[in-house]
């Protein structure tokens, strides 16, 4: 009998134990949250003068903000025998979404008028070329797709010139003026950050004057500012 | 007697099981002032809000408890985002009324996450490690037993974590992120689970929601 009590009673033990289990709360949750937004970056990389130009980017880091300042000096004829004057700033950008680059003249000083023989923004010419991806991680072939503005895809450090060693220019900076979308694309980059050499896409931006018996000036000054934009 | 050995027998090797039933995870609030207007641009700008729920209790001396869920706002996780990492980080009391905890494992399995795709942000891109235990002789899975917030980047800028949310799964058994090796007289045990993202060129994406679940499991 005494036996009996006792196996009963570690049943009952048992019972009130094994229940317990089932009523547990031994979990938590942690949710975390965040989002994507379209996102866009645009960089200096490199620089490439045609004859006497020279220039240099603040910082002057490969991949740093671009902040370009290109001078060509002296740009009278028989002073300067350049047939062009000028460089090839090449920028990066990168993109999460399809981007649409724009540029305008948002400062310029010392430029005058044609009639009154003048250098003038009309006499810096302009362009977009070179257009590469720039690694693995870029995303379907931007440098391909992209689509540049017309008037824009002409280099003008290569372009003719008249009978008075004028140039023929496709486009100038005062088609800047105003600001004009440059050129439009497909997403760039496929991951990475800003700071991956590998999911950009590689653009020259060309400015070149031919020189000529100008009125003299100095200095003379304008100031190009570009906006990449994911509309 | 022998019926007595037995049922002693048998509370030992009950206790542990019935001590888990009242185990519960808890969210550790942060000090307010932390997240707040006054705290540090780099930490406000880094460290996206913590929101936790406190609810009711029959503790003494507690009106209120934090509950056991909690979301980390991580904010914009596009390159737009500066920050080396992204990054926020919880703090984690295991509680134990009855005063003692014997052996046991933390254990975590991913519930949720976004949607894979071409470029998108996924579980992989979410760095996560344990820190600052406070437990009897944690030995921490050396597959967490980093903080994601010290990761070094690749020439692309991707974080090299050493766990992520990916390799905790999603199914079962959980992933281990520790376990004691003794047993612990109190009522509170601590942990701090770390998250951390790498802003990158991800695919555009609205609100991302990754939940992670964690467990107390005896043994």
């Amino acid at each position: 009998m005494k036996k009996t009590l006792s196996l009963v009673a570690a049943g009952l033990v048992v019972a009130s134990l094994l229940p317990v289990d089932a009523f547990a709360q031994s979990t938590g949750n942690v949710n975390i949250v965040g989002r994507v937004d379209k996102a866009a970056a645009i960089r200096w990389w490199s620089f490439a003068p045609t004859n006497s130009g020279v220039g240099s980017n603040a910082p002057a880091t490969q991949n740093g903000a671009l902040d370009f300042s290109l001078d060509v000096s002296d740009v009278a004829a028989g002073n300067n025998l350049d047939s062009y004057t000028g460089g090839a700033v090449q920028m990066m950008i990168r993109s999460n979404a399809p981007f649409n680059l724009t540029a305008q003249v948002t400062a310029s000083s010392g430029f005058g008028s044609v009639a009154a023989g003048d250098i003038a923004l009309t006499d810096v010419g302009f362009g977009l070329s070179g257009l590469t991806n720039s690694g693995p991680k870029v995303f379907g072939d931007p440098a391909t797709n992209s689509v540049v503005s017309p008037g824009f895809s002409a280099d003008p450090a290569v372009a003719s010139k008249d009978v008075d060693e004028e140039p023929i220019f496709s486009a100038t900076i005062d088609d800047l003026s105003g600001g004009v979308q440059i050129i439009s694309g497909p997403r760039v980059s496929n991951r990475g950050g800003v700071g991956s050499p590998n999911n950009g896409m590689l653009i020259d931006t060309s400015y070149a004057i031919g020189p000529q018996f100008y009125s003299p000036t100095d200095p003379i000054q304008a100031t190009v500012t570009y906006t990449l934009a994911t509309p | 007697m022998r019926a007595f050995v037995g049922v002693a027998w048998l509370l030992l090797a009950l206790a542990p099981r019935a001590a888990v039933a009242q185990y519960e995870i808890e969210i550790e609030l942060p000090d307010p002032t932390f997240f707040g207007p006054d705290a540090p641009d780099e930490i406000r700008h880094r460290i996206g809000p913590l929101l936790a729920e406190r609810v009711a209790t029959d503790r003494p001396g507690e009106d209120s408890r934090p509950a056991g869920i909690a979301v980390i706002d991580l904010g914009d996780l596009s390159s737009n985002n500066p920050a080396f990492l992204v990054s926020g980080w919880i703090r984690i009391r295991v509680y134990s009324p009855s005063g003692f905890f014997p052996p046991y494992r933390i254990e975590a399995r991913a519930l949720s996450g976004p949607v894979p795709g071409p470029g998108n942000l996924v579980p992989s891109d979410v760095g996560v490690g344990v820190i600052d235990v406070e437990a009897q002789r944690p030995r921490i899975d050396p597959d967490f037993d980093s903080d994601p917030r010290t990761a070094p980047k690749n020439v692309d800028d991707e974080p090299i974590f050493v766990g992520t949310v990916a390799s905790l799964g999603t199914g079962f058994p959980r992933s281990r992120l520790y376990q004691t090796r003794g047993w612990y007289v109190g009522n509170y045990n601590y942990f701090t689970i770390v998250f951390a993202v790498g802003p990158q060129f991800y695919t555009p994406a609205g609100t991302q929601d990754l939940g992670v679940e964690l467990a107390i499991v005896l043994g």
